[in-house]
């Protein structure tokens, strides 16, 4: 069964001499509980897409279903509803709220949705992302790592059907990131999550169910592992 | 909303300076409000306390009320306290105070009459004391329509303030737009966001309400004692009620009301940024699109001028454009009302000055009416000895009106008066007054003799009929004889204040008495208006033959003297003569005063000097905040970014530059819209606004009339003078660019104070 499907999703950028088509008629669809890597060169458009599946962004044109819903067609209420409690991004600049400390940064999906955090999960993930002694620093006083793992614990605390990850891993050293890589297959095994993570490392897209290649806003290749499970998307 | 509540609370402690500049500007607006309504107060409670002393103490006052009665008016369930006054056996004039609950005063009364067979009541209602006691239908109504211009104006002047408060909100909105946008892209819903924003609002008004109303009645008291210091209600108080003073006081409903409406401006306010932040998409909101330097532009001004520096700021003022262009508007508007304001009012000013101000360096002069009562044994002469006896005056010039008839041969009573001739007997000082050194007979010949000069009608100045023109030269040519008779009536002697026969049938037929009058002189015309075609006899002589002639009563007696010169005149002489007049109330009264004039036209010069002083304050407060705020916030959102360049090599002497380079761009650029909106003010004034009005004052030829000095007042009046215009922009633009400039140099150097890195990572 199929969590996500895109369907010629453009964006476009400025105008005539300007125009920069980051997303270009991008089409695929990833079926619940697979991990997607999305490579491809700098500037390629990998961000802008990702933002537009977690609609954050709106596209030129196209469209994006989620779970069988098409997320544009929502009124912004039920967006923030539906991205509070099924989608988790990760941002390639953290985008941690700059007046709340690490702790209140993770729980803070779950305090908009009016419910009490978790205290053994908010534990047991602060554990995983060894930022329990930093859990009551603000994001100014911490390094660009902590950062990063503060954001992944924010993306993650809900336990969300899909995670949307824009270079997890990019400011961490080998071992966090596969601590991190571990903690997604964890997650993406237990509970079936879904996956999409942009990165630049090889040998973590090599760890993924399915490697997308971007190049100047369009798939160039789409490769899925035959190993895994066998559900998964076709190249255009 | 827990999560609301925590982070408005965060975001209020972690952004001080942010969240001091919104409490400031809540606070100037409240406090303005404040000011108002608690003005408001003040004048209501000093008209009020004013019509308490100057009103007699009862609602109603009925004449002629049966006595017999007077017991149903005492029982009447409505009535509070009566008092009753026997004027004629069996009849009482009753001073009535109201019940609250009446109602109805008409139905009231009617009912009373009804009841009590009262077929003609004479009665009159005292509205002011109704007022005060709230008392009756209508006042209600009244106190009803009162309350709500009140509040309609208070609205629309409160509706100004909140640009002062919006502008803080969008300002501090601005920065942190991009935290609404990822809180929106985690899950927040846009009324979550909003709700951020109006709790944080709220968490502002807190210290910023109570802060504004205390500022707010200190300035009010700062007005009261200035309208005090300008002597304003000392004029107003002159007359009726002696030693009248204001008082200060302060309504507590005045500042509730201005407390709830700066309440509701500020939620509006939040709630207006609050729903422009949520119909961004996250990502526009959180890479602010809108903000980025969409195109580089090669060469810019500021580049050509300053350099790299310029450069760089160009580019800043282009990436944070709302801002500027708000900051810009701010400062535009401020500066252009300054200017224009200002203009004007100093065309008022010379206006006023042109109109009055000749006299007003001079002595005053006061004119008084020579009062007499033949029951009190008051005569005009008692009032003259008292003007010169004085010490106060001097110059005092008399003139006295009486009149003596022709035996009527025109039947038409309308007529009447066209036979009549003005007797005006005058005393020596007005008789100089009159004729100058040159007066047809000295002014001692004139009072020894009891002679009259006859000042000869001015015919064809006159809009007569045949039959008056032929009356008029018969008497010139009477005149010309050296004597002339006129007869006295012995109903206008009695007059004893109706100054008129009673020209109905039926009246008895008055008695007159002939006189002969001695003509010693005729003079053809001169320049005194009053007594054309009149009789000018000498004050000492009418003495003699007041009582023989015209009875005990003149028909009218002025005086007119200037003040004792002795140095400087000034409110203390001025209140002496006044209680001189007040003194001697019996005798005569205040006619006209022109130190009054004079005081009063200064005084509202002064409180409209004050108003515009005032005026000018607020609206450079605002633009003043904004401006600060703005190049504040700048400098403190960009700590990284300066870091960087500073890493990278960049001086604090290039950075000083690179930042005054952008608040002169702000300053030149609101200077120059507002210099360009002065001229379209000023063209359309002259090409549309002054012809238009020459128009409708003296007709389409208006052109012809330039050189007429009432134009050359009016165009004055209206004039606005380019130079002075342009002169006040660059002073004011100027005074901006100062006041950014100590603001920059003082946070740079609060920011140099941390190193390097510590400004790089602490993005917040
Ligand atoms: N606001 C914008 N206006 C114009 N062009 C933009 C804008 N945002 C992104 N782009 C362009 O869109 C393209 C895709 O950008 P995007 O951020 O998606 O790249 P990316 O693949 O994430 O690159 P990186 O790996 O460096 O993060 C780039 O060429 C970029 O220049
Ligand atoms: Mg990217």
């Amino acid at each position: 069964m199929e969590l996500l499907k895109v369907e010629a999703l453009c964006k476009v950028y400025g105008k005539g001499e300007n125009e920069v088509r980051a997303v270009d008629g991008v089409s695929f669809s990833v079926p619940k509980g697979q991990m997607v890597a999305i490579i491809g060169a700098s500037g390629s458009g990998k961000s802008t897409l990702l933002h537009l599946l977690g609609a954050v962004d709106q596209p030129t044109s196209g469209k994006v279903w989620l779970d069988g819903q098409d997320v544009f067609q929502h009124n912004k209420k039920e967006l923030a509803i539906f991205r509070r409690r099924q989608v988790g991004l990760i941002y390639q600049f953290y985008n941690l709220n700059p007046v709340l400390t690490a702790e209140e940064n993770i729980v803070l999906p779950v305090l908009m949705d009016g419910r009490k955090p978790d205290k053994a999960q908010l534990e047991k993930i602060l554990d995983m992302l060894e930022l329990k002694e930093r859990r009551n620093h603000l994001p100014s006083q911490l390094s660009g790592g902590q950062q990063q793992r503060a954001a992944i614990g924010r993306a993650i605390f809900t336990a969300p059907q899909i995670v949307l990850a824009d270079e997890p891993t990019g400011n961490l050293d080998s071992k966090n990131s596969a601590e991190i890589m571990e903690l997604f297959r964890q997650t993406n095994r237990e509970l079936k999550q879904t996956i999409l993570m942009v990165t630049h490392d090889e040998s973590l897209a090599e760890q993924c169910d399915r490697i997308i290649v971007l190049h100047d806003g369009k798939i160039i290749s789409d490769e899925t592992k035959g190993a895994s499970k066998g559900a998964g998307g076709n190249a255009l | 909303m827990r999560f609301e509540n925590l982070l408005a609370s965060r975001y209020v402690k972690a952004q001080k300076r942010q969240s001091a500049f919104t409490v400031v500007s809540i606070a100037v607006a409240v406090a303005v409000m404040a000011m108002f309504f608690v003005l408001y107060g003040v004048i209501m409670d000093n008209i009020e306390a004013y019509e308490d002393r100057t009103s007699p103490p009862y609602h109603l006052i009925i004449y002629n009320w049966p006595e017999n009665k007077a017991s149903a008016l005492k029982n009447d369930p409505f009535v509070q306290s009566v008092s009753f006054e026997l004027v004629v056996k069996g009849s009482l004039t009753a001073k009535i105070r109201l019940d609250k609950e009446i109602g109805s005063q008409y139905l009231w009364l009617d009912s009373l009459q009804i009841n009590n067979q009262v077929d003609e009541l004479d009665y009159e209602w005292n509205q002011t004391r109704m007022k005060l006691d709230g008392i009756g239908s209508d006042i209600r109504v009244q106190k009803f329509l009162v309350f709500w211009i009140v509040l309609i104006f208070a609205l629309l002047f409160a509706f100004a303030l909140r640009l002062v408060v919006d502008t803080a909100f969008e300002i501090s909105s601005k920065e942190r737009e991009r935290h609404y946008g990822v809180l929106q892209s985690i899950g927040a819903t846009p009324k979550q966001i909003v709700r951020i924003i109006t709790r944080e609002s709220l968490w502002l008004c807190v210290p910023a309400v109570p802060l504004g109303l205390v500022l707010g009645i200190a300035l009010a008291f700062g007005m009261y004692r200035a309208v005090l210091g300008a002597g304003l209600a000392e004029v107003l108080s002159i007359g009726s009620v002696l030693n009248w003073k204001m008082h200060f006081s302060v309504r507590p409903l005045m500042l509730l009301v201005a407390a709830v409406v700066g309440l509701i401006w500020t939620f509006l306010s939040a709630y207006g940024v609050g729903m422009r932040v949520v119909r961004k998409t996250p990502m526009d909101a959180i890479t602010a699109r809108a903000d980025q330097v969409k195109t580089v532009k090669k060469h810019s001004l500021s580049g050509l001028f300053f350099g790299l520096s310029g450069r760089i700021a160009s580019r800043n003022a282009r990436r944070q454009k709302k801002r500027f262009r708000i900051t810009v508007l701010t400062l535009t508007v401020s500066i252009t009302l300054f200017a224009l304001f200002s203009e004007l009012f100093q065309s008022l000013e010379r206006f006023v000055a042109e109109r009055w101000g000749g006299d007003a360096n001079g002595y005053p002069t006061y004119s008084v009416e020579l009062l007499e009562d033949p029951d009190d044994g008051v005569s005009l002469f008692d009032g003259l000895q008292a003007l010169e006896q004085s010490g106060l005056f001097q110059d005092v010039r008399v003139f006295v009106v009486e009149t003596l008839e022709y035996p009527s041969e025109d039947p038409d009573p309308d007529r009447a008066s066209y036979h009549k001739r003005t007797l005006c007997f005058v005393n020596q000082q007005e008789y100089q007054y009159i004729f100058g050194s040159n007066p047809p007979v000295c002014y001692d010949t004139l009072a020894s003799s009891g002679d009259f000069v006859f000042i000869s009608p001015r015919i064809e100045d006159r809009d007569l009929d045949e039959k008056e023109i032929e009356h008029m030269q018969k008497a010139i040519a009477e005149a010309k004889t050296g004597t002339i008779v006129l007869y006295s009536n012995s109903l206008m002697k009695a007059r004893g204040g109706q100054g008129q026969t009673d020209p109905d049938a039926g009246s008895p037929e008055p008695e007159r008495c002939p006189h002969e009058l001695k003509i010693c002189a005729v003079c053809e015309s001169y320049n005194y208006e009053e007594i054309r075609d009149g009789l000018v006899g000498a004050l000492d002589y009418y003495q003699s033959i007041k009582e023989d002639w015209f009875g005990a009563k003149a028909e009218f007696a002025f005086a007119e003297m200037r003040a004792i010169e002795n140095g400087e005149y000034g409110f203390t002489e001025y209140q002496q003569a006044l209680s001189f007049f007040r003194a001697h109330g019996k005798l005569m009264e205040l006619l006209e005063d022109n130190f009054g004039e004079i005081l009063k036209t200064k005084n509202i010069l002064a409180s409209i000097r004050t108003g515009v002083l005032f005026f000018n304050c607020i609206i450079a407060l605002a633009a003043l905040i904004n401006l600060l705020n703005i190049i504040s916030t700048g400098i403190a959102n960009r700590r990284s970014e300066m870091a960087s360049l500073q890493c990278v090599g960049m001086t604090d002497g290039q950075l000083l530059r690179m930042t005054l380079v952008e608040c002169l761009q702000y300053v030149i650029k609101a200077g120059v819209v507002s210099a360009v909106i002065c001229i379209l003010v000023i063209v359309l004034h002259e090409q549309l606004m002054v012809p238009k009005l020459m128009n409708t004052i003296y007709g389409e030829e208006w052109m012809l009339y330039l050189e007429d000095r009432n134009a050359k007042i009016i165009m004055d009046l209206v004039k606005l003078d380019p130079v002075t215009i342009f002169a006040r922009i660059a002073l004011a633009s100027a005074l901006a660019f100062a006041a950014g400039s100590v603001d920059t140099i003082l946070m740079l150097h609060a920011q140099n104070k941390n190193s390097l890195t510590e400004r790089i990572h602490n993005e917040a």
